[in-house]
């Protein structure tokens, strides 16, 4: 797990502008001292799909989704992904926070950061791995984009077993606790497609961490 | 009691193997409930526990893992239906012979502070388990836990709610850590504290990966020690999971760890009756290889633990109200950022315990006792030290405290043993003894002696062992007994040396009313260490007392290479002697300046110094005025512009708030009450536990000049109406991040508007202005800048009327 640097400054809201110098210092000061702390963990399933117009149709659940089957149109598995960073980084972050309310924000935004670089750590290890099959990932897609109901969450803890694997646990208000977690649907298809941007399933306008096109190829 | 009970520690114990990786091969799908069987697929779960029965085994578990009222909510069944069934199938496997042990595993839910499941709750989740199955077990198996917290509502669940012994055994990742980051020793040590029976590791590893762990746990504690592996480490076989362990490979590892000591053996996922029979053939009954682990003093947060004797240990003495005036404010207004940052800082200055005290007169210390507690170890991994003399304020600290507490105090006075030792000793904790009785401080060591020799005695009548009792000799001011340290160091040696025990002293008491107090106690500091003292309790921020303790180790072989030594001190100059009267003054030139500019550019630490020297000749409101709300003012603008983003405003907001706090403590010592422009309640809305946004709104409304009410995260919509009732807030801030959580702010709203006249703010990722106004809300703000401008017009228009 590596920090990105230029992602950590998009959750903090610049969109891509220069950041001044003590910005970028805190990013690598805190970016550091969480690398070094955390041990992030996930677990995955590989199941084998059926994908209509509206519906995904994943070893017996049933998903309504028209967003999530546009996305896997053509896969024929998807693996159940679930990732953490930990309750450690909570706790970090919150002794951050209570010092001071800048630290406290970087904190949060480096763990953004980190959370999705792990992903993108662990997405590569099974792209490898379907590779051997002549096989290619679509990017994540998570519960909550578009009209992938959050409630969706429920199946993936239970199939996975979050709780027990990873630590990851669902609150009833289906928030994830550690808070920077992630879980998708990763589909797997047997030709690979270009240029998916992770902001552009997204129906929120004016969103402050919106990424510029350039720099959201999957 | 089961004759099996009687064994542990003795004879090799076996409990049966894995329950859910068998069922899975009988048709349980993925997700569904195995505990649901009970009643469902009784034979199934019958014939396997025969097997592991037939197979030798000494202890069957219950099909009961996950029965709790969360994870049976949806099925229609109760946790009495589906505990009772599973019992009664243990049973008949046992057939009289094998004991059963009712089968407790996590709550699948995290606790507060990071999760949703309040301590409280989760006791009486576990408790509700323990009462369904207490009468049909032989012993109760806390399992595949990997949080201490939980494992102590489980555990006190268990201990105050049956008599059976109480087995616990967590699961590690590969690297030894618990998934909330604790020690194998952290989590040894809060188990054994609360009294289990055996305590081990379970599940997630196979016998070669836990293998590195078993010394660790055999180290830990002079308990009985319980292995049980999965059957190796999972892998994929044709899209099915395996687990590539077979019965003799397991049997050849558990011959290994019997061979180390281990007591209890057993078998996790992916085991089967073969692989415990031969377990059974192989080791049980056995005699248990013997194994030397000294009785060592030792207390524990969730993360570590601190053992006495290595090197004196420094208990952080800064969190006790006794004349801080500043503590005391922050304790009469619940704040407990600021006691949080008294902890941090001392944690990060080298306290290995933190003390927390907050006795004032006319507030409810154990409701403050237990909100510091639970503050505290939200933000820091330091041992805590309990330290009140209320019983109900150190009961509820005990109880909530995550970890192994160190409790300040007992002392000889009969009333105090017989009211704190039950409490010490209920909680597991260890105590600081102080030598004094209803004839007040002996004028002699050997009095003082006498007195920990009386209190030791006490409280191993009660089960508390003397390892568990550090004793305080009590440092009397030097100033008015010539004798006085010599007094307290002659009982201290002999405590420590003829009795065995571990000391602590409070060690500033002995400069009082001295000048240049901090010589007197940077030298007795290091007497008393020298004499045989383990733990002083001090302020780790007076550089003076570190020096005496840093180069105490240096001096004394503690300090490896001085490695210590010099970090802190390579590339500092020894202070000139300061001559009585002349302080340093730096007031530069154009001091509103130069704050303006502290704050423009976030300078936290200069804008706090350059504050206190235009504190020196600037009435306060003129450099409220003059420099602070400029300056905001110029950094809100640019953040509104575009120009400046969050970071930067928040650091201009964490100096204005230095300036703002040292403008309130100067307040403070004049006797004049601050001014305030409005009074706002903040709180994230039931249900939600993000309170960035919330907190970043505070800090900003605070150094406009606004009084906040932060009610927290997850808060109820009863409690939100009630304060704005109370208090006649005229603005309520609501935050909330998910459309699941938008419900209730939604909920919120519509009580506040029932039952009182106020305007309210809401803010949340999924929120824009159209959605604000549909759930009712007066005003959406799309960053903390909006709300101050939202609350700046609103009071300056209430103001006027």
């Amino acid at each position: 797990m590596r920090l990105n640097e230029r992602e950590a400054l998009r959750y903090l809201g610049l969109r891509g502008k220069p950041a001044d110098e003590e910005t970028v210092r805190a990013v690598r000061e805190i970016g550091a001292a969480f690398v070094k702390a955390l041990s992030p963990k996930s677990v995955s399933r590989r199941y084998t799909v059926a994908v209509t117009e509206t519906v995904v149709e994943l070893d017996g659940w049933r998903i309504e989704s028209v967003k999530l089957a546009r996305h896997l149109r053509g896969a024929s598995a998807a693996h159940l992904f679930a990732a953490t960073l930990g309750v450690q980084a909570d706790a970090m972050i919150r002794r951050y926070a209570v010092r001071s309310a800048a630290m406290g924000a970087v904190a949060h935004a480096v763990c953004n950061a980190l959370i999705e670089d792990y992903c993108d750590e662990m997405q590569t290890r099974i792209a490898a791995q379907e590779a051997e099959n002549g096989l290619f990932l679509r990017s994540r897609f998570s519960p909550g984009y578009g009209d992938f109901a959050l409630e969706s969450q429920r199946e993936i803890f239970a199939r996975l077993a979050c709780e027990k694997r990873i630590g990851l646990t669902l609150t009833d208000t289906l928030l994830m606790v550690p808070v920077k977690s992630v879980t998708a649907v990763i589909g797997v298809a047997d030709s690979p497609r270009r240029g998916e941007s992770r902001c552009a399933v997204c129906t929120q306008k004016d969103c402050t961490f919106c990424a510029p096109a350039a720099d959201t190829e999957a | 009691m089961h004759p099996v009970i009687e064994r542990f520690g003795k004879d090799i114990v076996v409990f049966d193997g894995g329950m859910g990786t068998l069922l899975q091969a009988h048709g349980l799908e993925g997700g569904a409930l195995p505990e649901l069987w009970n009643i469902e697929r009784r034979e199934v779960i019958l014939d396997l526990q025969r097997a592991y029965a037939q197979a030798g085994c000494d202890i069957l578990n219950t099909n009961t893992f996950g029965a709790n009222r969360l994870k049976l909510s949806k099925t229609g069944y109760t946790v009495a239906e589906v505990i009772g069934a599973a019992c009664d199938i243990a049973r008949e496997a046992a057939a009289g012979r094998t004991a059963v042990a009712l089968d407790i595993g996590p709550s699948g839910k995290l606790l507060q502070p990071y999760g949703d499941l309040s301590f409280d709750d989760a006791y009486d989740l576990f408790k509700e388990m323990v009462v369904a199955g207490r009468d049909r077990a032989d012993l109760v198996l806390i399992e595949t836990m990997s949080d201490t917290y939980e494992v102590k509502a489980a555990l006190l669940a268990a201990k105050e709610n049956c008599d059976l012994p109480v087995v616990v055994t967590y699961t590690f990742d590969s690297t030894g850590k618990l998934l909330t980051g604790g020690s194998i020793e952290a989590a040894v040590t809060l188990a054994e504290s609360l009294g289990a029976a055996a305590v081990g590791i379970n599940c997630s590893l196979g016998p070669e990966q836990m293998a590195p762990f078993v010394p660790r746990l055999l180290a830990a504690t002079q308990l009985p020690i319980c292995v049980t592996p999965n059957a190796g480490l999972p892998v994929s076989v044709n899209g099915e999971t395996a687990y590539p362990v077979g019965p003799e490979e397991f049997v050849h590892w558990a011959s290994g760890f019997a061979e180390a000591g281990v007591a209890l053996l057993g078998g996790c996922c992916g085991t089967t009756p073969a692989h415990m029979r031969q377990v059974c053939a192989a080791l049980r009954g056995k005699p248990v290889a013997a194994r030397s682990v000294p009785a060592r003093t030792v207390v524990s947060s969730y993360t570590h633990t601190v053992v006495f004797g290595t090197r004196p240990l420094l208990i952080g003495e800064r969190i006790n109200p006794t004349g801080k005036p500043r503590l005391k404010e922050a304790i009469r207004a619940n704040d407990f950022e600021y006691i949080c940052r008294e902890g941090i800082a001392q944690a990060e200055s080298g306290a290995d315990i933190l003390d927390v005290n907050v006795g004032l007169p006319g507030i409810d210390e154990p409701a403050v006792m237990a909100q510091a507690i639970t503050a505290l170890q939200s933000v820091t991994d330091t041992p805590l030290q309990i330290d009140t003399s209320n019983p109900e304020a150190m009961a509820r600290a005990l109880r909530l405290y995550n970890g192994k507490p160190l409790v300040n105090s007992v002392n000889g006075k009969e009333e105090s043993l017989h009211t704190v030792l039950p409490l010490v000793k209920k909680y597991g904790a260890a105590v600081v003894a102080l030598t004094l009785d209803e004839n007040g401080i002996p004028n002699s060591a050997a009095e003082r002696v006498r007195i920990a020799e009386k209190i030791i005695h006490t409280a191993e009548v009660y089960g508390i062992r003397r390892c568990d009792i550090v004793v305080d000799t009590l440092a009397m001011t030097v100033s008015t007994g010539a004798d006085n340290a010599n007094i307290t160091l002659d009982a201290l040696d002999e405590i420590r040396h003829r009795l065995g025990v571990h000391t602590v002293l409070g060690v500033s008491n002995i400069s009082f009313g001295l000048p240049r107090r901090e010589l007197i106690t940077g030298t007795f500091f290091a007497m008393a260490m020298q004499r045989g003292l383990s733990a002083g309790i001090v302020n780790p921020l007076s550089g003076e007392l570190m020096k005496a303790y840093r180069a105490y180790c240096a001096l004394t072989g503690l300090d490896d290479g001085c490695k210590t030594y010099i970090e802190a001190y390579a590339n500092t100059a020894a202070a000139p002697d300061i001559a009585a009267g002349s302080t340093a003054q730096t007031a530069g030139p154009a001091c509103e300046m130069t704050l303006h500019r502290a704050i423009v550019k976030g300078l936290r630490e200069q804008a706090g110094s350059l504050t206190d020297v235009a504190l020196r000749d600037t009435p306060p409101l003129e450099i409220i005025n003059g420099a602070l709300i400029p300056a905001l003012d110029e950094v809100g603008k640019g953040f509104e512009k575009g120009t400046i983003f969050l970071p930067q405003l928040l650091m201009s907001a964490d100096a204005a708030k230095e300036a703002f706090d040292r403008i309130k403590t100067e307040l403070k010592s004049r006797g004049v009450e601050e001014e305030k422009k409005g009074r706002i309640l903040l709180a994230t809305v039931k249900g939600d536990i993000h309170d960035i946004g919330k907190n970043i709104v505070k800090v900003l409304l605070e150094n406009y000049g606004f009084e906040v009410l932060d009610l927290g995260k997850d808060v109820p919509p009863e409690t939100i109406v009630q304060t704005a009732v109370e208090k006649d807030i005229r603005l309520v801030g609501l935050s909330a991040l998910m459309t699941t959580t938008v419900v209730y702010m939604e909920e919120t709203i519509r009580a506040l508007r029932a039952a009182h006249d106020c305007k309210i703010m809401v803010g949340g990722a999924v929120l824009n202005t159209e959605y604000a106004a549909s759930i009712g809300a007066d005003f959406y703000s799309k960053d903390a800048m909006g709300s101050v401008r939202y609350a700046e017009t609103l009071f300056a228009a209430e103001n006027k009327r």
